[in-house]
């Protein structure tokens, strides 16, 4: 039994100091060269990392525009990120210019400077989208003149409302507004998604409330991060499944750009989410300009008979309840895509891509943001 | 104080330690105070249902013990034994069913009341001491070694659920476990708690973001069922390994309580293999009577083990979803049987077809049925079985990663599962000749733990302790 106690004391303390999953991680990747995740810049003052696990300390500190001026666009990463191919370079020494970025500039230069807030954050999906926009618009009551919506299909396959918008719970007036809107679409798919994530937060915050009190587990658990297996265990679970991500693409061969059906449940609640954000927004006077994002022509990500029948909805949807739509899909270029873990990256793209983006939302958009009628 | 958590491990460290310097007499003190204290660390509340039930039993089965014949102290204390269960667990469902058939005006209103955990094992297990001791099985005295029958602290609050002549004996000759015993047991803890926190925890998030979805494909819900089939299957036999390991380190040995179920030949193998401990129970005093009565008349048999199984799926809870999954494997049992009774007569290659074709249908129509167990309404999981059964919709719509989840689950199931199995089990003189695996050992363990660390998530209870 002693061998036991001491061999494995023992074990622990030398799996604490010698971090094996990085070890495998740079096996599959041959040191980081051959799998890197892309070169990659995000537009200054762009959803970052802290707003993403709180969303609501970042919507406190900004109120981007007056109401009923500005724009107010949501969509995913693509909207923030310049990335490059492998083995070419990102200039570091300035900001790089994105499509919203490029397109506020020509705005300006026709003599309509419209404050926008980027309000985009990584894979967001629409019920996320729909969560925020609601609190920007019953509870900031910062009615933006123009949302802009990116509708990327890629998004339509993700679900649930992760836990850095669920901070926005925190505001009772969010809570309050939630649940009446809630109430009004209580036959909507996308509802699950947000009972799921008010749940969620009610168990975080009770265990919350718990962690504050004295537990006998609190207790052993303080005196347990003193062992450095125990202290270090979210690192090595990161490094772990991202050990777990490089293995599915180098084994079983399912990377990012695997083509994959987009249906069923997560698609149904994104899509009725889509559908309460437009009405949300019109219902508030804003103007509503929707585009489909631009697709690597590279990958082949979707089964066409699903892509298709998506965009003719979107069309439908943009063509009733819309100001404006484009489909952008066709935008950049094959050679302005950048590279991810093992081949072509199916949503980021270089500055070049951004400005070719730019040149057909200004083309699509231009005349109704530069009217002036409401 | 789940089994999950670091206070547990504390709690059996110090438990082990107060085994292994006690004797005799004290050694039983030590379990059954041990054992309070883990109830206790629950909910205080609970400590005086147990109390009262165990003291309710003991004096009862001391009068029965003395005149067997006396009928009057197996019957009423039985019925109060299931009255105080029905109290805590049904009336709050019987409430409802009656205010929903009266008029508004005479609508009941029911104080709240909190369900003690394990109250559904350990009223079982004082049920059945009753009919054993009726039945010619010793009693046990005095009050100590009685109440630790129902309350050791590994099987209180899940099972095994424990007959008096395979825990009795045990007390009579209770000894500290060899070094190679308690290994085997600390073996079958860790391999309880890697299945719970790696595989059923996970297959868990799958499953609950699976089912609070509106609309899937038949595709995704059959996944969702097999995945659920796997997560129940991990966490109960994860718990149970737990209860199993901690109980040989305190030098006691609890009975199996799974074999495998997805190999089950059919569905009545099926309850061979599932919660097997229960299943005798069942087996024993409600089913082998019940057939004694129907005599010849197969048909009533037939009736009578729908019933026992619609009582089954009511004892793991009150919900119709519940009633109905019981009665989903009465009807299965009973169809195997006619089918059975009807294939002695076809030829043996037909016969032999459809031995090799059963597993596999039991395996799906098992599965199939924990959708009416684990979907929150009766509509819900009425529309899944009928996208399932209809085959409405292949496309798969969850994340790839989902599907990697299920496949892992299901290879680690049917491939890893049975070898791990044969590794529980080990006797301790089975450990002890293991020298070269002994001296591997803290390898074994150092690389558990690392895992235990990096996946913990202490506040994800088994599903089995709201039963």
């Amino acid at each position: 039994m002693l061998w036991l106690v001491v061999g494995t004391a023992a074990v622990v303390s030398a799996l604490g100091r010698f971090d094996g999953f990085e070890a495998i991680q740079s096996l599959l990747t041959h040191g980081g060269e051959t799998a890197a995740t892309q070169p990659a810049k995000l537009a200054p003052g762009c959803w970052d990392e802290t707003a993403g696990n709180d969303l609501l300390t970042a919507v406190s500190k900004d109120r981007p525009f007056r109401r009923g001026a500005g724009v107010l666009v949501l969509g995913n990463s693509q909207q923030y990120t310049v990335s490059v191919a492998l083995g070419q370079k990102l200039d570091s020494s300035r900001d790089v210019h994105v499509a919203i970025d490029l397109l506020a500039a020509r705005l300006a230069a026709d003599g309509r400077a419209y404050g926008f807030y980027d309000g985009a954050a990584p894979n967001q999906t629409m019920p996320e989208a729909l969560w925020q926009a609601l609190y920007w618009y019953e509870v900031a009551h910062v009615s933006p003149k123009f949302l802009v919506v990116q509708a990327s299909f890629d998004t339509f396959r993700k679900q649930g409302i992760r836990p850095g918008y669920q901070t926005l719970l925190e505001d009772a007036a969010f809570g309050v507004a939630l649940d009446r809107f809630e109430a009004e679409h209580e036959h909507d798919a996308f509802v699950s998604a947000w009972s799921e994530a008010k749940s969620d937060a009610l168990a975080r915050r009770r265990e919350l409330a718990e962690s504050g009190r004295f537990s006998v587990e609190g207790a052993l658990r303080k005196a347990m991060s003193n062992v450095r297996l125990f202290r270090n265990r979210e690192s090595y679970k990161a490094t772990f499944l991202n050990d777990i991500y490089q293995l599915r693409v180098k084994v079983l061969h399912v990377s990012p750009t695997t083509r994959r059906h987009v249906t069923g449940a997560a698609f149904e609640e994104n899509w009725s989410a889509l559908v309460a954000l437009v009405h949300l927004a019109r219902s508030h006077g804003s103007r509503v300009l929707i585009y489909n994002a631009p697709v690597n022509p590279a990958v082949s990500m979707f089964y066409e008979s699903e892509y298709d029948a998506y965009l003719q909805n979107l069309a439908a949807l943009a063509r009733t309840d819309a100001d404006g739509f484009v489909d952008l899909a066709h935008a950049v270029a094959a050679k302005d895509w950048g590279f991810w873990i093992d081949g072509p990256d199916p949503i980021h793209f270089n500055e070049q891509g951004h400005l070719a983006m730019a040149d057909q939302l200004y083309a699509a958009f231009g005349p109704a943001l530069l009217s002036t009628s409401r | 104080m789940a089994f999950t958590s670091l206070t547990y491990f504390v709690f059996l460290a110090l438990t082990v330690g107060a085994v292994r310097v006690t004797r005799g007499v004290a050694r039983e003190w030590v379990l059954l105070g041990a054992s309070f204290v883990f109830y206790g660390f629950w909910d205080l509340r609970f400590v005086p249902v147990l109390l009262t039930l165990g003291a309710g039993t003991y004096l009862a089965g001391r009068r029965l013990a003395a005149n067997r014949k006396d009928r009057a102290w197996l019957v009423f204390p039985v019925a109060a034994i299931l009255a105080v269960l029905g109290i805590f667990k049904y009336s709050g469902m019987v409430v409802s069913l009656a205010n929903w058939l009266l008029p508004d005006a005479l609508r009941i209103t029911l104080p709240s009341i909190i369900l003690p955990l394990g109250i559904s094992f350990y009223t079982f297990e004082c049920v059945s001491y009753l009919l054993d001791v009726h039945q010619g099985s010793p009693g046990l005295t005095p009050f100590r070694r009685f109440l630790l029958f129902p309350a050791f602290f590994p099987h209180l609050i899940a099972g095994p659920i424990l007959r008096v002549k395979e825990f009795g004996p045990q007390l009579d000759k209770l000894e500290a476990p060899s070094d190679a015993e308690s290994v085997a047991g600390i073996d079958r803890i860790l391999i309880g708690l890697l299945k719970k926190v790696l595989l059923a925890n996970t297959l868990g998030t799958f499953v609950d973001q699976g089912f609070s979805a509106a609309k899937n494909s038949a595709l995704d819900n059959w996944s969702l069922a097999f995945a659920f089939g796997l997560q129940i299957y991990f966490d109960f036999s994860a718990y149970t390994d737990i209860a199993i390991g901690s109980s040989r380190l305190v030098g006691l040995k609890l009975p199996e309580n799974f074999n495998l179920p997805y190999h089950a030949r059919n569905p009545s193998d099926f309850w061979n293999r599932w919660h097997i401990t229960l299943s005798r129970w069942i087996r024993d005093y409600l089913f082998f009577p019940l057939n004694l009565k129907a005599g010849r008349r197969i048909w009533l048999r037939y009736v009578y083990l729908v019933e026992v199984m619609t009582l089954v799926g009511l004892w793991h809870g009150a919900g119709l979803g519940f009633i109905l999954w019981g009665a989903w494997h009465g009807v299965l049992m009973v169809g195997h049987r006619v089918l059975e009774s009807r294939i002695k007569r076809v030829p043996k290659a037909v016969a032999r077809v459809a031995g090799l074709v059963g597993p596999a249908i039991t395996f799906i129509l098992v599965n199939a049925a924990w959708i009416l167990f684990r979907a929150p309404t009766i509509g819900q999981s009425s529309s899944m079985l009928a996208s399932m059964f209809s085959l409405k919709g292949l496309r798969p719509a969850f994340s790839v990663n989902d599907y990697m989840i299920l496949a892992f689950a299901m290879g680690f199931y049917f491939v890893l599962e049975p070898w791990l199995k044969r590794i529980g089990e080990r006797t301790g003189s089975a450990v002890a000749a293991e020298r070269l695996v002994f001296w591997a050992r803290p390898a074994f363990y150092g690389a558990s733990l690392m895992l235990l660390f990096m996946f913990d998530r202490s506040n994800v209870a088994f599903i089995y302790f709201q039963f």
